[in-house]
């Protein structure tokens, strides 16, 4: 990756901790991305993964430490919620969409919340629902769809406002390992050809290896692996 | 949230009161009763307030069980030939044109048991305080004065002038109730609720008040078959339809300006503290039935 990208994500000596303080969890985190790059979070289950990438979305707030998001500060941004539905988009290990209704509906609600007209929505799914290999199922309900292909209808959601940074925890970790390495090698080809950032938390080797750049987190602190 | 879903569904099946001792045509409507949930919108809420809040699994689950067997029975009362008299509901017969309207009572009077026994259990092990205001907020929400009240407005309606505040008045009664509970019983343990109830508020009563005009404009707006339910019941038995108070355009209009300052209530919460996000997508999701309303009727 070039140097000279700029800067989407800077974490600068993030400390979290929970239960008041008694269950450390991030220990003076740190940690650039820049536009464009996949980079992987690497790390045991419990290392921090998933927190750090809380914090970057703006999930949660740390406890002391810098943070800087697509130019916002996700702690003091006075709209928090215009952060996380414009810029980021989040893929989350159970994919979270909405089981009753269909593929289609599930993809519009991001689009939705943000006002994007009706006609350049509906050109947005198809477009996103092709790349993935979904459009034949774009009128079935998520409850009637495999663990891969609902995967693939929450990696489209992340993509639907386009997003500059996707923040993705453990997105083939309820997948067998086939269906997983399938996932992993769409999110990447999607990212590259949409120029977007990933910030991939995983405790799959292969997956952190294959991406541009991995760390590893290790006792509430980030290190290049 | 499909496993969410899926998992509450399975707990509404294994919490029902249809007991093996249950007499057998009970049981039957009690197993069809919860056999068909619905959208489970809130045991949602309420399994994602516990999430992020930190309520306790089981007691989550109680809790949500709860706010849907009482959801449940409400429709089953609703429907019956002395309320709405309707036909059909989530598209299938009314309980009562299955089983009789004898049963039908008696299966809802099984559900609202329930419901009272769940969350009683889901808060054995908290603070006199946090069951004290789990009783007044049960009390206030479902009483005589709350969910009954609404009911009653609604079959008075008729008789009174319509105006679009008497129906607002009667659906926040009937609509919100529930689902003031939804967002609230969550919240008691860790005081969150304590803290943002004003607001909670507000947004309990912008999301009741938007869903009941889109309902409303659906029982006017929709053939039947479309939505469910039995359309043009409103109409039929002269109850409080703020479309047919208004108009469909200034029906739509107030829905859009609801909806917009549930949306500025959320933004306010979520800035306060992330852990409001979840309420973002459930705000979201009345967009949704905003736009399969609006646009994609």
């Amino acid at each position: 990756m070039s140097e000279a990208r700029e800067i989407l994500v800077t974490v600068q000596e993030v400390w979290k901790a929970y239960d008041e303080g008694r269950v450390p969890v991030l220990q003076g985190a740190s940690l650039e991305v820049r536009a464009g790059e996949m980079v992987a979070l690497w790390g045991a289950s419990g290392s921090g993964k998933s927190t750090l990438l809380h914090l970057i979305g703006g999930l949660d707030v740390p406890d002391r430490g810098e943070l800087h998001v697509c130019g916002h500060d996700p702690r003091r941004e006075s709209d928090r919620l215009e952060l996380r539905r414009r810029h980021l988009g989040f893929v989350f290990q159970l994919h979270n969409l909405i089981a009753d209704l269909t593929v289609e509906e599930n993809l519009r609600v991001p689009a939705l919340a943000v006002g994007r007209p009706t006609a350049q929505t509906t050109a947005r799914i198809r477009t996103l629902a092709e790349q993935v290999g979904i459009a034949h199922r774009l009128k079935h309900r998520i409850q009637d769809l495999s663990g891969g292909e609902r995967q693939r209808v929450a990696i489209c959601r992340a993509l639907m406002n386009e997003p500059r940074l996707l923040l993705a925890d453990e997105p083939t970790g309820s997948l067998d390992e086939a269906t997983g390495d399938l996932i992993f090698s769409l999110l990447k080809e999607l990212a590259v050809r949409n120029g977007i950032a990933v910030v991939l938390a995983t405790h799959e080797r292969r997956f952190a290896e294959a991406c541009h750049r991995w760390l590893r987190v290790r006792n509430g602190k980030v290190s290049d692996a | 949230m499909i496993e969410n879903a899926e998992a509450v569904a399975r707990s509404l099946l294994a919490n029902a009161p249809a007991e093996s001792t249950t007499e057998p045509v009970l049981r039957e409507a009690l197993e069809k009763a919860v056999a068909h949930p619905g959208r489970m919108v809130r045991a949602g809420l309420i399994m994602a307030a516990a999430h992020n809040h930190g309520l306790r699994p089981a007691a989550a689950e109680q809790l949500a069980c709860a706010l849907e067997y009482w959801h449940q029975a409400s429709l089953i009362l609703d429907d019956l030939p002395c309320m709405d008299d309707a036909e059909q509901r989530r598209g299938l017969p009314c309980l009562h044109r299955t089983h009789g309207e004898a049963t039908a009572i008696l299966a809802a009077l099984g559900l609202i048991n329930r419901a009272y026994a769940l969350v009683q259990r889901a808060y054995l092990s908290e603070s006199v305080e946090v069951r004290e205001q789990a009783c007044a907020l049960v009390e206030s929400a479902l009483g005589a004065a709350g969910i009954l009240s609404g009911q009653a407005w609604d079959l008075r309606f008729g008789h009174g002038q319509g105006a679009p505040r008497e129906v607002g008045r009667i659906a926040w009664r009937k609509t919100g109730a529930l689902l003031w509970l939804a967002l609230s019983l969550p919240l008691l343990p860790s005081g969150a609720w304590q803290r943002e109830r004003r607001a909670l508020r507000a947004l309990g009563v912008y999301w009741a008040l938007a869903y009941q005009a889109m309902d409303d404009l659906l029982d006017v707006s929709v053939p039947k078959g479309g939505s469910g339910k039995t359309p043009g019941r409103d109409a039929a038995l002269n109850r409080p339809n703020l479309t047919i108070a208004l108009g469909a355009p200034l029906t739509r209009r107030r829905i859009e300006r609801l909806l917009a300052r549930a949306d500025t209530q959320v933004r306010q919460l979520c800035q306060r503290d992330p852990r409001w996000t979840y309420l973002a997508d459930w705000h979201e999701r009345l967009l949704l039935t905003r736009y399969r309303l609006f646009i994609a009727a």
